[in-house]
């Protein structure tokens, strides 16, 4: 007959080895999902959906260095960051530089599939968020600047000189400026190319003038921007 | 004994319970205190021995395996499937107090860069832990005994190499300091086994605060984190006569992980 002892220690290791083997499982916060806000993809307004959306899953990262916690993802290029958790920054009528990042966010959200916001390790649209923000932005008229169908059949050639004359000027976007974008080389180009687009359809860029997209060189880079075959590969 | 097995089924419940939906920020956050939790070494805080002496002993903690989901992508986290801190600890029963003895230990254990085999990434693991436990021992009829050990270890763990990418140069850092309580019994053995050897249990309850802070030097970022949390461990061994000490437990953290763990020792008497 087994004493008190015996079955209490039996009993003891038996509860031990129970919840060793149950606890074999992963961590407990292993099933969670992105974190989802409703939206009104039939006509998506910034007070039914898109605010929250914005702030949750574009101004959380791109948020003035001062505000931000200890958890911030790198790299986030601070003139992205102005104003985005307000509803001005989306406001057609606004200031042209909030115009030209507003433009550049639909291009980065909607049609960079190199290097697509949001990025990899930030939290990811879900359901009918995207459909929504699509929709609004393009309400708001920062939709495709390059309409469909187009093309062209200029070279970067066709347009080097003009760019050069009217981007990288000395102190602006050329080479020996390291504060700015370089754009006078093809690969300056590609690698701002979302941007180039987009200030200059906001007519934000070149600064300080108004109108040079109907100007004949303006128009001239733009086509040739948003059609050149240099950047089949980016789209 | 019911109360144990109440608390048991406790830990088990709660660890299985899922999450609501969560940001980037709140995965990332919940994996670095994650990382750092699997490097805690929380001890096993098994009762005092008799006679006065020094052990080796090495945990053995079979890792959980962890979400490792930060927004849409899969990030790598620090730590092994099986991880060990070799440990020396002496122990000391000097005095006397009422019907009990009041006895005294510390320990220490140290891992040695390049001692532990991390999985997925390609970094070198250094760690070392410390501690020091007052226990109350209060001798019951047939020779069981009441422990009653109030502790604190402080411990300290560096991973360094490519953890966010395969060339990248990355520090991860977690400091641990722990505050414990972990009341048990010691029951005899002599009649199942021979003389001189016992069987212990016991349930410790535990604070403990970590630092972290993971260093990503290509992304200029640095993300540092303090995270206070309950601890509680049921442990079991044996503690045999030729100076031999066997252990199992099961460590549980609210919201950070469950996993079970040994402990094997060897206690040299003088």
């Amino acid at each position: 007959m087994l004493s008190t002892a015996s079955i209490l220690i039996r009993s003891l290791f038996a509860v031990a080895l129970v919840g060793a083997l149950l606890g074999c499982s992963a961590d407990d916060l292993g099933d969670e999902k992105p974190i989802s806000v409703a939206v009104n993809a039939e006509s998506p307004t910034w007070g039914n959906g898109i605010g929250e959306l914005v702030n949750k899953k574009c101004a959380n990262c791109h948020m003035p260095v001062s505000a931000r916690g200890d958890f911030v993802p790198a790299n986030v290029p601070t003139r992205t960051i102005i104003n985005i958790g307000k509803e001005s920054f989306f406001d057609s009528a606004g200031a042209v530089q909030d115009k030209g990042y507003a433009m550049l966010a639909y291009r980065r959200i909607f049609q960079d599939p190199v290097n697509p916001m949001p990025k990899q390790f930030a939290t990811p649209f879900v359901g009918d968020e995207q459909l929504a923000l699509k929709k609004y932005l393009e309400t708001k008229g920062f939709g495709n600047q390059c309409p469909d169908g187009g093309s062209t059949q200029l070279t970067y050639s066709d347009v080097q000189e003009s760019i050069t004359s009217t981007c990288a000027l000395s102190g602006c976007h050329n080479s020996g400026n390291t504060l700015r974008k370089t754009l006078d080389n093809l690969d300056g180009l590609r690698g701002s190319w979302h941007a180039a687009i987009s200030y200059l359809a906001a007519g934000a860029m070149p600064q300080g003038t108004s109108g040079f997209l109907i100007t004949t060189k303006g128009a001239k880079i733009f086509e040739w921007l948003c059609y050149g075959e240099e950047f089949k590969d980016l789209k | 004994m019911r109360f144990f097995v109440a608390a048991a089924a406790f830990l088990m419940f709660h660890a299985g319970q899922s999450r609501a939906e969560v940001t980037w920020e709140q995965q990332a956050e919940r994996l670095q205190n994650i990382s750092a939790t699997l490097l805690d070494g929380v001890p096993f805080a098994e009762p005092i021995a008799k006679t006065r002496g020094i052990e080796a002993s090495a945990a053995v903690s079979f890792l959980p395996k962890t979400n490792p989901t930060i927004g849409g992508k899969s990030e790598k986290v620090p730590s092994s499937p099986v991880h060990m801190v070799p440990t020396f600890k002496f122990d000391h029963r000097p005095s006397s107090i009422f019907s009990g003895n009041v006895g005294y230990e510390v320990w220490a254990g140290y891992l040695p860069s390049g001692g532990e085999k991390l999985v997925n990434i390609n970094a070198k693991l250094t760690q070392y832990l410390a501690g020091s436990a007052l226990d109350y021992v209060l001798a019951l009829d047939q020779g069981m005994a009441i422990h009653l050990p109030l502790g604190v270890q402080v411990s300290s763990a560096s991973v360094k190499g490519a953890i966010t990418a395969k060339d990248s140069n990355d520090s991860f850092t977690a400091a641990t300091s722990l505050f414990y309580f972990a009341p048990g019994i010691v029951l005899p053995l002599e009649a199942m086994l021979g003389p001189g050897e016992s069987a212990w249990f016991n349930l410790l309850l535990g604070s403990k605060t970590t630092s972290s802070d993971f260093k990503i030097p290509a992304d200029g970022t640095e993300f540092k984190l303090k995270d206070n949390r309950a601890v509680a461990q049921i442990a079991a061994g044996v503690s045999l006569a030729r100076g031999f000490e066997i252990g199992a437990g099961l460590l549980y953290v609210p919201e950070r992980l469950m996993m079970p763990r040994l402990r094997v020792g060897y206690h040299f008497a003088f």
